[in-house]
């Protein structure tokens, strides 16, 4: 069964729309690669803060008791 | 070298692979005399084939050695081989009824191969279902192990059924080389090669997900246990 041109130009026109289709794709892979090196440096920082400190448990008040309030 | 990898620069090698991939199936490969220009759904046929092998024989090696070591390393490399396994055995099934549309005249027949692919597919959802039945990390990882080998056992005989049995699913590698012309065969082989390279961009994204989920969930157990939750 031979092709016609006509046929062999369809076949060309789907090789450039698979190739456009797997550019995007790739492009979008690229983003997902970059992400997930993110996500795994930031939480490998989260884990060594967790080893070294305790959670930041506040041991007085955030404002100091004495501060002069507002006359009314 | 080591820059390349550790920057994901190996990355961007795969982009002319696939779109040369593409280019030898589309319109450097020749028609084939019977099937024409649908013989071409082949090369993409066999290259989800091959991934789907290497997929599922990656979870059936990860799932051993985590039964063995008890590492949940392990798990993770099984849970991500498997979940791109199943990816690539729906892709294998499309492209074969849409091959088998072309070639026999038929969208499905309870063949050998067919079956036998069609209860792997069925096998590893269902691999991937238990995994998510279970919040206890270590109970799920062995139930899941034991699970990816049983379903593992299917592979050797989807791959010898069109040996085995009477089959209408032609065999292209045989004793005495592939049997196809060469200009096919180079074709079919950059396909297989294109495609275990997306399978391998895709486990290193899905293996540092999962990877991040586990230590997220360690962190958040830490807290819960601190805040005495």
């Amino acid at each position: 069964m031979m092709m016609t041109a006509q046929e062999k130009m369809y076949l060309l026109f789907l090789f450039l729309a698979y190739s456009a289709l797997f550019v995007v794709m790739f492009g979008f892979m690229f983003k997902m690669l970059q992400k997930t090196r993110q996500l795994a440096r930031d939480i490998a920082l989260l884990a060594d803060e967790e080893g070294k400190q305790d959670l930041p448990v506040a041991d007085a008040p955030s404002v100091a008791p004495h501060v002069r309030s507002r006359e009314l | 070298m080591k820059k390349l990898v550790k920057a994901d620069g190996w990355y961007w090698l795969l982009l002319p692979l696939m779109v040369g991939a593409l280019y030898l199936d589309f319109v450097w490969s020749p028609d084939d005399r019977i099937l024409g220009a649908s013989q071409r759904i082949f090369y993409f046929h066999m290259g989800a084939a091959a991934v789907v092998l290497l997929a599922f024989s990656i979870t059936a090696v990860a799932s051993v050695t985590y039964l063995l070591t008890r590492n949940l390393a392990w798990d993770v490399w099984a849970a991500a081989s498997a979940e791109i396994g199943t990816v690539f055995t729906t892709m294998v099934l499309v492209s074969g009824t849409l091959w088998g549309r072309a070639a026999w005249g038929i969208w499905w027949t309870w063949d050998p191969r067919l079956t036998s692919t069609l209860i792997l597919w069925v096998l590893f959802a269902g691999y991937l279902l238990l995994r998510d039945s279970s919040d206890n990390v270590y109970r799920r990882a062995t139930y899941a192990a034991v699970l990816a080998l049983v379903a593992f056992a299917d592979v050797p005989i989807d791959y010898m059924a069109i040996r085995w049995w009477h089959s209408i699913h032609p065999v292209v590698i045989t004793d005495h080389g592939v049997n196809m012309a060469p200009h096919m065969v180079d074709a079919m082989l950059v396909s297989i090669v294109a495609f275990i390279g997306l399978f391998v961009t895709w486990m290193v994204i899905r293996v540092r997900l999962l990877r991040t989920e586990m230590a997220i969930d360690q962190v958040k157990n830490l807290w819960r246990g601190r805040a005495g939750v």
